[in-house]
């Protein structure tokens, strides 16, 4: 789809953004080809170069991305926004090359409302160093991803995120209250900054999980809470998944709002577990964590434990609960992450109570019966909690992967079927939180059904010449 | 994935220049998919080797040291960009990177030395001699060592390994000489190449039995016994700047903190983003200011910045590099900059 970076182009751009911030270096290109997926990480690894853009910019305004837009628009070029690279489902890969739109110049934190609890900030600010602004004045944004001290605002939001205490405070879609967006066109919207509407249909909502195919999230303006004065964590012990699966709809639904609910399946119990926190146990662990006024979360604790206890569960107390918290997202760094050589890939998903257990079960046996024999192992925990479900955060792990990187992609995307299907046969979704990318772009058409033509429909009218991030999200460009 | 805390990533707002990009360039060169050209090598020089994204790894991830070790293989092989040959020519020479026309002078013996090294007698003279009247005030007798000699820092973050080495067997060979047992020193810089650089990178053995201490620690020390009154002065509303490699030498920068407080008052203290754990380097490090001046101006022009948005109408800072690199800066209508030193020896 891509045309090659013409001269004229290139000044146009430059005319923009200045030439300081428009690159055709080799070291930057190969920089915006790569980001947490692991096929573009096991290519390279395997010593093969990925696609890239034709072209890095770097503006500093919403009106300097709309130009860039616009300019893409009359030469038909894919427009792919970064933020911090830290997406694992290869949203941001130039996989068409193209212009790549870095939004990290766009890095101010433009108000911090202390009267309406709000912050408003350009896509570009760094989740990390927004959280220390905020925390300096007493605040915090309650959207916790292992990512945040890589990821951005908008990259926040863009693939619906969640964060690890999004069972008390929502996911980062419901932190947010209003967004300006440029399109496809070039054109620039805003959403109204108030808590909730009833003057027509949300369609800020629309790009929510739209990663960059319906426009450039420029700007947004997020819900912030107040430091808490107490957070208190806490572990146990349960003899099974099913058990503690029941232990978490129960303090669900009886609405004692936990902050964080996670347990570890058994297998993950003593894999990671053990790994990372030195625990060595047999069963499934569980956290859970209360936080607010510390006599209010206290009490909250205290009847979550009369509900655990009285399922069987081992009160294993406050340290190892704590020294979870501390260490939440040592899971995800070197050197306890999962890691190349090896395949791995987390296939996570969600469901209502009713059903969740039966898609673990599910899930668990497609991998392991379909791949077991090739060393494919199939481990999970439940990291979010909502009053009707849960979310099933599951992996797959082949230690040995083949060294060939057709063979390793082939085996790959079977794996991957295979998991995303029996989800979608057993009530699941193709994804919870780490949205759709290039990874799981496949997978929309029989996700919406019937109502996919649709989607493709809504993209048409917010991207004319299907620009924005193609090959994402389910949405092809279109043939030049 | 350190990245809230890179202050090159932070002001260039480049993947270049992050962290991840660092260690992906140097893969990326390993697995040949990319090759040590002058593009390639400039990027790799850009790391501050400032340490804020080690100390600030969840799980303490050596990256400086993989980046210095990656710098030293280039620079060794003669790939280094002709800045960075140039400054290792230059401290092979005359033992600093600034002058070539001061000799090295011998200091004197005794038990207590203060580190001077090349910053603090080319960059910050009137700095050093503050320090040390406020030592003599606070009853502190000290021997000035390694006057304009580098301690092998700068080398070291270049990946002139060699060069450092025998920069660094200069300043023990001084300390031995005078026969100190306890070394102070003038920001975090000097403490931290002491304590690590020496063992770890270079494989020197610090002397057993000789202390490092930092000068604002033995001031803060001796006006809490009221061995150095400072006289109370109103100056209005200011901000301490960390030094450079603040945050990886993981201790509290408390000390500059008092002693600013009980001179110009606790009230008048505003704080910077960019503070303790999460100190941004002001320009002055890793050789930036040799080798890339524009990303070196960008982290001082964010210092200042910085400075002015917590509300100071100065700004104060230790470390002779430091001061010197930020007030070069501030010259051109920033905020003004003082010697933490200076300022409290007028309150004597």
């Amino acid at each position: 789809m891509s045309k090659a970076l013409t001269t004229d182009v290139r000044q146009s751009l430059e005319a923009i953004v200045g030439p300081d911030h428009v690159s055709t270096r080799d070291t930057d290109l190969l920089t915006y080809s790569v980001d947490a997926y692991w096929m573009p990480q096991m290519w390279l690894d395997r010593g093969h170069r990925t696609p890239t853009p034709d072209v890095v910019v770097h503006p500093a305004s919403t009106e300097e991305v709309a130009a860039i837009v616009r300019i893409a628009n009359e030469q038909r070029m894919p427009v792919v926004p970064w933020g911090g690279g830290s997406g694992t489902q290869g949203g941001a890969l130039p996989i068409h090359g193209g212009i790549t739109v870095d939004l990290k110049r766009m890095n101010r934190i433009l108000e911090i409302n202390e009267r309406s609890f709000t912050v408003t900030g350009q896509a570009g600010v760094n989740g990390g160093q927004l959280e220390w602004a905020l925390n300096d004045r007493g605040f915090t944004l309650p959207h916790y991803p292992a990512s945040a001290n890589c990821a951005t605002l908008g990259g926040y939001l863009a693939p619906r995120g969640s964060g690890t205490i999004s069972t008390k405070y929502g996911k980062a879609e419901d932190l947010v209250m209003s967004m300006e967006v440029v399109l496809g066109d070039g054109t620039i919207i805003r959403t109204p900054v108030v808590p909730n509407h009833a003057s027509g249909p949300d369609f800020m909502r629309l790009f929510l999980g739209s990663e960059g195919t319906f426009g450039v999230i420029t700007e947004a303006t997020m819900q912030i809470t107040r430091l808490p004065e107490a957070r208190l964590f806490r572990a146990l012990l349960f003899k099974d998944v099913a058990t503690g699966l029941e232990a978490g709809r129960r303090m669900m639904t009886s609405r004692l709002d936990p902050l964080v609910i996670r347990m570890y399946d058994p297998h993950s119990t003593a894999l990671l577990v053990k790994r990372v926190l030195g625990y060595e146990l047999s069963g499934a662990y569980m956290i859970i964590g209360f936080d607010g006024f510390a006599d209010i979360a206290a009490l909250q604790e205290q009847r979550a434990m009369q509900v655990c206890l009285e399922l069987g569960a081992q009160d294993l107390g406050r340290e190892p609960g704590q020294r979870w918290w501390d260490h939440r997202y040592d899971f995800y760094y070197p050197p306890h992450t999962l890691k190349l050589p090896a395949m791995y890939g987390t296939i996570e998903t969600v469901s209502t109570f009713d059903r969740i257990e039966k898609l673990y079960d599910a899930k668990k046996a497609a991998i392991e019966g379909t791949f077991g024999h090739l060393g494919v192992e199939y481990i999970g925990h439940f990291s979010h909690w909502w009053r009707w479900g849960a979310s099933l955060y599951d992996r797959f792990l082949l230690k040995e992967a083949p060294e060939d990187p057709r063979e390793a992609q082939v085996l790959h995307d079977r794996v991957w079927d295979v998991a995303v299907h029996t989800s979608l046969e057993h009530g699941g979704m193709v994804n919870e939180h780490h949205g759709v990318g290039l990874k799981l772009s496949r997978f929309m058409p029989a996700q919406y059904g019937a109502a996919w033509p649709l989607m493709e429909r809504i993209k048409d009218a917010m991207d004319p010449n299907r620009i924005m991030n193609p090959g994402k999200v389910g949405f092809e460009g279109k043939q030049s | 994935m350190c990245r809230q805390a890179c202050p090159v990533g932070h002001v260039t707002a480049r993947e270049t220049y992050t962290p991840h990009a660092w260690a992906l360039t140097i893969e990326s060169v390993k697995r040949g998919q990319l090759q040590w050209t002058p593009e390639v090598t400039d990027v790799l020089w850009a790391c501050a080797d400032c340490g804020l994204c080690q100390a600030h790894c969840v799980t303490d991830r050596p990256l400086p040291e993989a980046i210095v070790a990656a710098r030293t293989s280039v620079a060794s092989n003669g790939d280094a960009a002709p800045a960075v040959r140039a400054i290792d020519e230059k401290l092979r020479a005359h033992a600093n990177p600034y002058r070539s026309d001061t000799p090295l002078s011998r200091g004197g013996k005794g038990p207590t030395a203060l580190f001077v090294g090349d910053a603090g007698l080319h960059l910050g003279a009137a700095e050093i001699a503050a320090a040390v009247r406020l030592l003599s005030a606070a009853g502190r007798t000290v021997v000035q060592i390694c006057e304009g000699q580098s301690s092998g820092l700068l080398a070291s973050s270049l990946g002139l390994r060699d060069t450092a080495v025998t920069l660094a067997k200069a300043v023990l060979a001084e300390i031995a000489r005078a026969g100190a047992t306890e070394v102070l020193v003038l920001g975090a810089g000097d403490q931290w190449t002491f304590e690590h650089v020496y063992p770890f990178r270079l494989g020197l053995d610090w002397p057993a039995g000789v202390i490092v201490r930092d000068v604002a620690d033995v001031l803060a020390d001796a006006h809490a016994q009221r061995a150095l009154p400072l006289r109370p002065h109103e100056a209005g509303a200011y901000a301490y700047v960390d030094p450079c490699h603040t945050a990886r030498i993981g201790r509290s920068r408390q000390a500059p903190r008092a002693l600013l407080a009980a001179a110009f008052g606790a009230a008048h203290a505003r704080e910077l983003f960019w503070r303790e754990h999460r100190g941004h380097p002001c320009g002055s490090v890793g050789g930036l200011q040799f080798t890339h001046p524009d990303i070196a101006g960008r982290l001082s022009d964010a210092r200042l910045e910085d400075g002015k948005a917590s509300g100071a109408g100065w700004l104060v800072t230790d470390d002779p590099a430091c001061l010197s690199h930020l007030r070069g800066r501030a010259s051109t209508g920033g905020v003004p900059v003082r010697g933490l030193y200076e300022s409290l020896a007028e309150r004597l």
